[in-house]
């Protein structure tokens, strides 16, 4: 929110000693006194696997954090700092830290699943960006989405008179490309069954998800509607480690599904989106949600396995390999849904290896894609994952998160791959028979 | 009467202490740890039992862990030197509980501390040359391994009768008084953290992973 600027240093590593007290219970403190800078984990690493240099060793990365943590918490830390190198917080400390959690780790938790201790280093680091957000640091464009959020309640500052003509020429499209006037965008609907909340990146960019989503729920009969006030799947805060942040962002959302009179929250495909409504949200906001919240993927399975579609995969001829978002499926437990739409959608469909909860990160997670100034390490970082794409020979790749969509076209363009990049529903869309 | 007297000499108290002292140590550490814990509102999508279970079984193969598969030797030179230490400790509270000596270990058990030795030794020097390991460590790195091949070496001396059961003990009591200062608390966080972990993932679904890495 960037509202609580500190005047003086003093201040500052106040507020910073506050914010590490409060992070680490129950679930940072573990992980911080668990690693053992065995030095296992640098191969798990996308960053470092590009540039093995030993500032990008996620055992590295995280000391940055629990040499912190040891100095206030720990017996040794505070007596004799050397001995475990305890680090005091200072201004310039923080300053050195900015660099190490946001521009070094994605917080992917690629490291932690593969720990040979079981350190959630993902965690860790996201107690560093806990303690940053909370002392104003975060990267100025990784905050100003965040503030976007807050303030216009969508993190591309998109209007209500934007999204509801977009809506109306979507709408257009698709009765065109449908046969039936009957099919639409239904905007600010009240009592429908689903609220869908969109990333507003295909509100802005990539409409062709947005109408995908429409057509498929037009051809399952669903009962739906998305807000033209709150309807942003995705949440900033989740990156930029500002809790509070974070809360109002989901607070927003949940809200206005049941000021619509919603019955579920429907979430695109989005990969932290779908990490921050689902699993951290209600802790987030102290309380559980008034209604259920799942992804694009369950209901469009449902729908497949229900016979409320017909899919054709003869529609969707050429190779199609997955890039899993690691919000969604390694921190999130979504893993199946996608892969059993993909073998009843598309004729060839294969695996990238590794994947699934082994996946790499693309490189454009943990907000790398607003930060600017870390730019050409997300695309060399992301040469792990157009290695893994090249390997499939895939001419498709889709992916159930348009963070990861912008990244793979990117990576795309930069290391010459010749791939499409679809989200999930395009391909489900794509083989519908109507 | 003798052996009561000698079931408290000043080595024993020591060890006893020392033990203590680590035990409540690493307690103070948990509980300060997890504060008011963390209770999850979100709705629980799987089992975070079986999320613990294979978090502590399958998950630590090779097929399910990168860093094994990737590094197999180094870590079961790790194993091998935790193994010898499981030992060492095992023998010390023998040692402890029973005044007229622990029994000789048998020969194929008499060999694992000293393999464990070379073990630790060789992590001991990897930690020293690699830049990486180098750059991250604090002195706690050292010391704590260096604590553990000194249990190690004191263990073998004293199966082969080079040392007194007091001098097992003394040291025994040295490597106890630092375990909840620095890095050897992972005794206890190891399985705390692997516990956690485990129970997350397992309640949103991620594990237990019912596939190989490489599928």
């Amino acid at each position: 929110m960037q509202e609580h600027q500190y005047n003086t240093p003093e201040q500052t590593v106040k507020k910073a000693r506050e914010t590490l007290r409060k992070a680490i219970h129950g679930l940072g403190a573990y992980h911080m006194n668990s690693c053992v800078k065995c030095g296992l984990c640098a191969e798990t690493c996308h960053i470092y696997k590009t540039d093995p240099v030993p500032e990008n060793h996620p055992g590295s990365k995280a000391a940055k954090v629990i040499n912190h943590y040891r100095r206030y918490h720990t017996i040794l830390g505070r007596l004799a700092p050397f001995l475990v190198g305890a680090k005091d917080i200072t201004p310039e400390a923080l300053d050195d830290l900015v660099e190490v959690v946001y521009g070094r780790c994605t917080a992917c938790g690629r490291c932690g699943i593969n720990c040979s201790i079981g350190a959630d280093i993902g965690s860790v680091m996201r107690v560093g960006r806990n303690i940053l957000a909370a002392v104003d640091k975060v990267p100025q464009n990784l905050q100003a989405v965040v503030d976007n959020q807050l303030n216009t309640g969508n993190q591309m500052a998109i209007t209500k008179e934007e999204l509801r003509s977009t809506a109306e020429w979507l709408s257009e499209d698709l009765q065109l490309e449908m046969g039936t006037d009957d099919v639409r965008i239904p905007v600010d609907e009240a009592n429908k069954r689903v609220v869908y909340l969109v990333n507003p990146r295909e509100v802005k960019f990539f409409p062709l998800s947005l109408s995908a989503a429409a057509g498929i729920f037009h051809a399952a009969g669903e009962s739906w509607t998305i807000s033209s006030r709150f309807y942003d799947v995705t949440n900033y805060g989740l990156y930029s480690g500002d809790n509070e942040a974070s809360a109002e962002i989901t607070r927003q959302a949940i809200d206005e599904a049941e000021r619509l009179g919603a019955q579920e929250v429907v979430l695109s495909e989005c990969g932290h989106g779908f990490r921050s409504f689902r699993w951290e949200g209600p802790n987030w906001m102290g309380g559980e949600y008034s209604l259920p919240v799942r992804s694009m993927l369950d209901i469009m399975l449902e729908y497949i396995e229900e016979g409320r579609i017909k899919v054709n995969p003869g529609k969707n001829t050429d190779r199609v390999t997955l890039h899993d978002p690691c919000n969604l499926v390694r921190y999130g437990g979504v893993s199946e849904p996608q892969r059993k739409i993909l073998r009843k959608v598309v004729s060839d469909f294969v695996e990238m290896t590794p994947n699934r909860e082994q996946n790499f990160c693309c490189g454009g997670g943990g907000g790398m894609l607003s930060m600017s100034e870390y730019g050409d390490r997300r695309v060399l970082s992301g040469k792990v994952k157009a290695d893994q794409i090249s390997a499939t020979e895939a001419k498709i790749v889709a992916t159930p998160c348009h963070n990861c969509a912008d990244q793979l076209l990117e990576l795309n363009k930069h290391y010459k791959l010749g791939i499409e990049v679809q989200a999930v529903c395009e391909l489900v869309y794509s083989a519908l028979e109507f | 009467m003798g052996a009561c007297s000698d079931l408290f000499t000043s080595e024993r108290i020591i060890l006893l202490v020392s033990i203590a002292w680590a035990v409540i140590g690493l307690l103070v550490q948990w509980i300060l740890a997890r504060g008011g814990g963390r209770k999850d509102y979100s709705v629980r999508a799987g089992n975070p039992v079986l999320g613990i279970i294979y978090n502590f079984t399958w998950a630590m193969t090779p097929a399910h862990k990168e860093t094994i598969s990737l590094h197999p030797v180094k870590f079961i030179i790790g194993i091998l030197m935790h193994v010898g230490i499981f030992i060492a400790i095992l023998k010390v509270l023998l040692l402890l509980i029973n005044p007229s000596g622990a029994p000789s270990m048998p020969v194929p058990v008499s060999v694992i501390p000293g393999v464990a030795l070379l073990c630790g030794l060789y992590l001991f020097l990897r930690r020293c040359y690699s830049q990486d390991l180098r750059l991250m460590s604090s002195p706690d790195d050292y010391i704590s391994i260096m604590l553990s091949l000194g249990l190690l070496l004191a263990t073998i001396l004293h199966e082969i009768g080079l040392i007194s059961n007091g001098a097992l003990l003394i040291y025994a009591s040295i490597l106890f008084f630092y375990l909840p200062l620095g890095k050897l608390s992972h005794a206890l966080f190891f399985f705390i953290a692997r516990a956690e972990y485990g129970a997350r993932l397992g309640y949103r679904g991620t594990y237990p992973v019912k596939h190989g890495a490489k599928e």
